[in-house]
């Protein structure tokens, strides 16, 4: 197979070589546009040198899938045609990406949420966050209903200048991208499953250029160790799926506990989590509001892809023409006072001050166990109102008092966290996605079924995490220092008394 | 809890409940079809053993019936113009078929036909996917039955059997 076409120079992998195809994608105005695009949204207002792009991430996903189809290519799994298909795919997986990392697809979601329920549900007219802009993203997990994947299918099919490079592959490579669509099994794997490219890029790459060393994995070892073996999913179909060799199971362990690492220490900061919902709330408001802003909606974002002609209002999809518009609203006569508050903070990192911050275990098969009976019980009085806060931190108005959970587990791992994941279980998205090891009998067996497995412990354990912040600006530092170590002991009391 | 307001206003016209897997599978199928009709919950489906599945809907289900959200909404006069035509085709259920596997059956085809293989394929490969995956359900007389049930709410055109 010929490579090398062009080489990138490359902090983590030395080089990339990319073939003629690729280079002509990449050399396109949407690829371009994934240099406006930073990978990981507010990190690096923690971690100073995470300022990379998805240009690059991008790059580096193809390297890990040019690597991973090879290995499957030489064991005969994956003909040379294949093979370039899913290095496109893996080019392409972030095409459609929105800007500021994840945070405007749950604002987005959050719009088109709200949407929905104004039209269909009784009763429903007026936005009941208004006054506590911080709390509408504390709990809107579990749906991210407007995402990067479907919008990325959508510029591979419909963006011209990249329309005309896949030609009739558009609809594959579409379909890879967003997983929805039928694929081959391995291709499936290799773009979306615990071990695939683009979560061993973001690992390694992260952890990089925070310089946090949790991401720090064997990729060479695992990559090695990939095989191919038989398993049946449902309706007893015999199937062929990755896995790791026996001798790689550490590697691909070891793995699995770094990327838990990844998302408790690194994305799950609580410093980068307040930030994140300070910037959540300004572009909401921003993007209901201010007529400079093109994209008020998913449907909009979309129409430009659907016309030729409009195509290129797509490029201005961006970090850069977010922040311009993020700063042009905050001049208006329209923008609220909360909004110029946390516009500013997000600019010069004022950073919010978390009272509260709460961590505990939960087993993953039951949904209210309660490890931390306080963590339980201060979740429940958030989720009533955030108005009982107001009294211990001496003020009179919500609306700068936010709060926000997150949780994490070993991902894909486990299907038991819950009844619907118990059904999962039977389902072959499930059995696709896990981690699998090849048995010396060529059978893939799944990581969990693996009596020496350690994740198979502790992936039926998730960690939550809880952080209650306060936004204050103008407030001497010290004297803010203070009444909040106050009211973080008064809520606490009451929290035990409750 | 708010944001789920639409689903629990939804699970509670249909009257969907979240104890079994049976009652799951309808719960997929039921919310999949009103998306069909214009009342677009953000949920986006891929292929499984019982057809159109969404893990994403799966927990947020799991949100709603913990919370009661079922009990605290209900639909508009739009949505419920969107869910009568879910109810329309409910009340077409065969005779040799229960209403999770009518929908099961429903669901299936209009997945396989539109959005499986990222393109609108021939309503006789369709016919023959599910036939081959879903033996019980891929009788001639149900999957005309099933066509002709999608066609009577809009949401195929002009099929010729």
């Amino acid at each position: 197979m010929a490579l090398g076409d062009k080489t990138f120079k490359d902090q983590i992998y030395g080089s990339i070589d990319v073939k003629k195809a690729e280079v002509d994608l990449i050399q396109t105005k949407a690829f371009q546009r994934l240099r406006w695009l930073r990978q990981l949204g507010f990190v690096n207002y923690v971690f100073p040198c995470a300022e990379h792009s998805r240009f690059a991430h991008s790059l580096g996903v193809l390297h890990i899938m040019g690597r991973m189809s090879h290995k499957l290519n030489d064991l005969g799994f994956l003909p040379d045609h294949d093979v370039d298909r899913v290095r496109l795919a893996a080019l392409l997986h972030d095409i459609g990406h929105f800007p500021m990392s994840h945070l405007t697809e749950s604002v987005y979601s959050a719009i088109e949420k709200q949407k929905a329920n104004i039209e269909n549900v009784a009763g429903i007219e007026d936005d009941p966050y208004d006054k506590h802009p911080l709390v509408r993203f504390a709990t809107l997990k579990t749906l991210r209903s407007v995402n990067h994947e479907e919008l990325g299918s959508l510029v591979v099919e419909n963006y011209p200048e990249v329309r005309e490079l896949v030609g009739d592959m558009a609809p594959l490579i579409g379909g890879i991208i967003t997983g929805l669509t039928e694929s081959n099994y391995l291709e499936h794997q290799l773009m979306h499953s615990s071990l695939d490219c683009d979560r061993q890029d973001y690992l390694a790459r992260d952890s990089h250029m925070t310089g946090a060393i949790y991401g720090r994995v064997d990729v060479d070892y695992l990559i090695g160790a990939l095989g191919v073996g038989k398993t049946h999913l449902a309706n007893y179909r015999s199937v062929d799926l990755i896995g790791v060799y026996a001798k790689a199971q550490q590697t691909l362990e070891h793995y699995l506990m770094a990327r838990f690492f990844h998302f408790t220490r690194i994305i799950g900061n609580k410093t980068c989590r307040a930030f994140e919902c300070l910037a959540k709330a300004v572009i909401y408001e921003m993007i209901r509001n201010h007529s400079g802003w093109p994209f008020k909606d998913f449907s909009q974002i979309k129409a430009c892809l659907g016309e030729r002609e409009r195509s290129e209002e797509f490029l201005e999809f961006d970090d850069i023409n977010l922040w311009r518009c993020l700063r042009e609203y905050s001049k208006t006569d329209q923008a609220t006072n909360h909004y110029k508050t946390f516009l500013q903070m997000l600019r010069y990192r004022i950073r919010p001050k978390v009272i509260l911050d709460f961590a505990c275990l939960r087993q993953t098969k039951d949904h209210h166990s309660a490890a931390d009976e306080e963590y339980v019980k201060l979740k429940f009085m958030l989720e009533n109102g955030v108005d009982f806060l107001m009294e211990p931190l001496e003020i009179s108005d919500p609306t700068h008092i936010g709060w926000q959970e997150m949780s994490v587990d070993i991902e894909r791992v486990d299907p038991g966290t819950g009844k619907s994941k118990e059904d999962e279980k039977d389902y072959d998205q499930y059995q696709i996605e896990t981690p699998r090891i090849i048995t010396r009998n060529g059978e893939a067996l799944r990581l969990i079924d693996e009596k020496s497995s350690i994740t198979m412990d502790l992936s039926q354990t998730a960690y939550q995490s809880l952080i209650v912040y306060y936004v204050e600006p103008k407030a001497d530092r010290s004297e803010l220092e203070k009444r909040c170590t106050n009211a973080s002991k008064l809520i606490l009391t009451r929290i035990r008394s409750a | 809890m708010v944001e789920l307001a639409a689903l629990g206003a939804c699970a509670n016209t249909f009257a969907l409940k979240n104890d079994d897997f049976e009652d799951r599978v309808y719960a997929q199928k039921a919310i999949y079809l009103v998306q069909l009709f214009g009342m677009d919950l953000g949920y986006r489906y891929a292929w499984d053993v019982r057809g159109p599945y969404c893990r994403e809907l799966a927990q947020d289900l799991d949100v709603v019936f913990e919370n009661g959200l079922n009990a605290r909404y209900s639909l508009s006069s739009k949505g419920l113009a969107r869910a009568k035509c879910v109810v329309d085709l409910i009340d077409k259920t065969p005779d040799q078929l229960d209403k999770v596997h009518w929908l099961e059956l429903l669901a299936s085809l209009h997945f396989l036909r539109h959005i499986r293989f990222g393109m609108t394929i021939e309503v006789q490969k369709a016919n023959k996917v599910l036939a081959e995956e879903k033996p019980r359900l891929g009788s001639k007389e149900l999957l005309k039955q099933a066509w002709s049930a999608l066609e009577s709410v809009g949401l195929e055109k002009e099929l010729l059997f």
